[in-house]
């Protein structure tokens, strides 16, 4: 063989090389960090998860904004509503995974968050249920997506 | 037959023959309960609640008037009073979830709500006894709405009358008060035919009118239900809603003074609201609810529902 060949033989096996990747899971984007003022929100959930708990609700959550945007009012139009696929998403996601009670105190901060997020009045009875306007829909997406990024650390 | 089927049947034959029966409470005329909404089918959002859940709401009542007290009716006006309490409830229900409009919160003049329902909505006061009907009430206070329990300029409204309730009843509300009675209007009224729907109003804030032959109790036994009952032509007012193995309602017969004893289960009641209340079985109350002149109504508009107490993440995180 030619050296000119083997030399373009050892270059295309070296492309080859280069070229290939092991296949695996791709890892989910990191979410944007959020403004300051949702920042300072969800300050209290950042750092509490460890890694692997933390990807796990950060992906819910991040999955709950992007269904919310979508749907824009159509089918979740009020805070009930949200109570409602927050609960039974929730529930799909987590049942029997181990996370339930893992971390008390976590699920009211969360809560807490989305409240103050979307602007909700709180009461002795809980939050006041109201309807969900554009700017509220707007709101609440921006709040979940922080708290997906604070659920990963931040 | 059920007892509520005989009443109205008997009370058909009053009609046909002229007459009314000389209490409380009228059957309404054929037609006029077809002209309010169903509640089942007109408020999703109320029945769309993911749970069902034990409701009372007597703890905003005492928190907005911690001295309220039961009272006695000096005429056949029941149907006013259910309403009257209904519309305190509602209203103290709504202020505390910071919803209200009314700027001063006080009760509800029942006299006014009397004489809305008999002279200005009915139109005939002359029929020969006391009592309205379930229907006439809930239009009044959306037509003609309410006064509340203040001085107005020459009627000083702040107390309870009988006289003043059989006055009204005859000849109408003053003239000059109607102007002040527009100013707060209930809105949304919703005929309320079924217990499902009751409930899910009670638990989304929202007292609900128990009228026609009914029954209310007067010796609870160790879990708050009524043993002993009286029952007749009446109107009174629910306030609150359980569920489980006994499901009922708390049924407050605020007209009648200490009449109720016992037990009130599992729910703390304050003495006052115990003696002219007790849990009502389920069944006992669906009826009622099906001979179809019970109503609720919103002093918001659009039902909105009064709270959620979470927003559902406890549920999956613990």
């Amino acid at each position: 063989m030619k050296p000119t060949t083997l030399l373009a033989v050892g270059l295309i096996v070296a492309g080859l090389v280069a070229a290939w990747r092991p296949a695996g899971p791709r890892p989910t984007p990191a979410p944007t960090p959020p403004d300051e003022a949702t920042r300072a929100i969800v300050a209290d959930l950042r750092g509490q998860l460890p890694p692997e708990d933390g990807r796990r609700l950060g992906a819910f959550y991040s999955a709950l904004a992007d269904v919310i945007e979508r749907d824009a009012g159509d089918l979740i139009d009020t805070v009930a509503r949200v109570r409602q696929l927050n609960r039974r998403a929730g529930l799909l996601m987590f049942q029997r995974t181990g996370i339930a009670g893992k971390y008390p105190g976590l699920a009211q901060q969360i809560d807490r968050a989305i409240a103050r997020g979307m602007g909700l009045e709180e009461t002795d009875e809980g939050y006041t249920d109201v309807e969900l306007d554009a700017e509220r829909i707007e709101r609440l997406v921006r709040v979940l997506r922080a708290i997906a990024w604070a659920c990963r650390g931040g | 037959m059920l007892r509520t089927d005989r009443m109205n049947r008997f009370l058909r034959r009053q009609y046909a023959r002229g007459r009314r029966a000389n209490f409380g409470y009228w059957l309404p005329p054929d037609g006029v309960r077809l002209e309010s909404k169903i509640a089942r089918t007109a408020l999703p959002h109320i029945l769309a609640a993911d749970e069902r859940r034990d409701t009372v709401l007597w703890p905003c009542l005492f928190n907005q008037w911690p001295d309220w007290t039961w009272g006695l009716q000096g005429t056949g006006d029941c149907v006013a009073w259910m309403v009257k309490h209904r519309l305190d409830v509602l209203l103290a229900v709504t202020i505390h979830s910071k919803l209200a409009r009314i700027k001063v919160p006080a009760q509800v003049v029942q006299e006014a709500v009397y004489g809305f329902a008999r002279v200005e909505h009915y139109g005939r006061p002359d029929y020969g006894g006391a009592g309205t009907y379930g229907s006439a009430a809930a239009h009044a206070i959306e037509r003609f709405g309410i006064l509340l329990r203040q001085p107005y300029e020459g009627h000083d409204l702040t107390r309870y009358s009988g006289r003043r309730a059989i006055q009204w009843g005859r000849t109408g509300v003053p003239d000059e008060l109607e102007p002040l009675a527009a100013r707060h209007k209930a809105v949304d009224r919703v005929a309320v035919t079924d217990a499902e729907t009751a409930g899910a109003l009670v638990q989304a804030g929202y007292p609900v009118d128990y009228c026609g032959h009914t029954s209310w109790g007067t010796h609870r036994d160790q879990d708050g239900f009524a043993r002993r009952f009286a029952s007749g032509a009446h109107g009174v007012t629910i306030t609150g809603v359980r569920y489980g193995s006994r499901p009922g309602f708390w049924v407050a017969n605020t007209g009648h003074g200490h009449h109720v004893s016992g037990p009130v289960g599992p729910f703390p009641v304050p003495d006052v609201y115990a003696q002219c209340g007790s849990w009502v079985d389920w069944d006992r109350c669906e009826r009622v609810f099906r001979a179809g002149d019970c109503f609720a109504c919103s002093l918001v508009a659009g039902f909105p529902r009064m709270a959620v107490k979470d927003l559902g993440t406890q549920e999956y995180l613990g």
